[in-house]
């Protein structure tokens, strides 16, 4: 515990600093910066997911399906029961692993009206969980 | 239509529990695969090593660097792998037997919709079973730190505790 304690009391910026002028003030500057952090509670609402990075992801999930066909040409239009191929029960099991993906709790009534990618998407993006 | 929703999300719920449940055991065995092959690959490196050093001095052999070069591509592409990040833990490593199950004995004739009923209750219990089975190997491992742990790690741990550091 106390190696710990020693190590991050003096941190390795301010040891640097020490070595040369120049560093010093761009390091002054830098802790001056980084004072004014603002404090983030837990209940602060965390930072929405991206549009695309979110579509990356679901495509991700889905190419790592065994079951769809035409794996290598998923766009957002992509239906999953018409162009993947999948019926009820893979969809079921392809939304289970988004949900696990993005940490969130479909409710059935809505994932009965997901059909395609960009829909899915969509909700993720509107659900405020989704990380 | 609401009967099928019902049924689509008890589906739903088991191959969520199952994979739930899956999930640990196959991330620690990918762990353990990936370590393994790093292992072997580095094993094969020393061995071009040693062929390198039985050649006379002043002598290189061409198509040894290549295969040193192409041991050492294979060996950052494992390292850089991390297994907890592979999508293919979020499914089933085979839902077949699951969907046999679902499609051939419990949705196919029902004499009636009591018996139907009865069916699904079942698989609620199954589902219910698994959650509560997973949950008690957690409170386990929870409550008894040591086991889930190797001798080494546990020899390593024991000297910390009086500030050694154990040199393996």
């Amino acid at each position: 515990m106390l190696r710990t304690f020693f190590r991050s009391s003096t941190p390795l910026t301010l040891r640097r600093i020490s070595a040369s002028p120049v560093a010093a003030r761009s390091a002054s500057t830098f802790i001056g910066r980084q004072s004014f952090t603002p404090m983030r509670f837990y209940s602060a609402g965390a930072a929405k997911l991206d549009k695309d990075e979110v579509t990356r992801r679901v495509i991700d999930v889905i190419k790592a399906f065994g079951k769809s066909n035409a794996a290598a040409t998923i766009t957002p239009t992509t239906l999953f029961n018409k162009d993947l191929g999948l019926d009820s029960l893979d969809t079921v099991e392809l939304l289970v692993a988004v949900e696990e993906e993005f940490d969130i709790e479909i409710p059935d009534k809505i994932a009965d009206e997901l059909k395609s990618v960009a829909e899915t998407v969509d909700y993720i993006t509107s659900n405020a969980d989704a990380n | 239509m609401q009967l099928q929703r019902e049924t689509l999300g008890l589906y739903k719920q088991l191959v969520k529990t199952l994979v739930h449940n899956e999930r640990k055991t196959r991330l620690a065995r990918a762990i353990k695969e990936n370590k393994k092959q790093i292992g072997l690959l580095t094993y094969r490196k020393s061995q071009i090593v040693r062929r390198q050093q039985a050649l006379n001095e002043g002598i290189t052999d061409p198509g040894l660097i290549q295969e040193m070069n192409n041991l050492n591509r294979q060996v950052d592409h494992l390292k850089s792998i991390d297994p907890a990040k592979d999508k293919k833990l979020l499914f089933l490593v085979d839902s077949t037997p699951l969907r046999i199950m679902w499609e051939d004995n419990l949705l196919k004739s029902p004499k009636n919709a009591k018996e139907l009923a009865r069916r699904l209750e079942h698989i609620k219990d199954i589902i219910d079973f698994t959650k509560n089975q997973s949950q008690y190997q957690n409170l386990m491992a929870l409550y008894n730190l040591g086991t889930g742990i190797t001798q080494e790690e546990k020899v390593k741990r024991t000297a910390n505790k009086v500030g050694l550091d154990v040199p393996f």
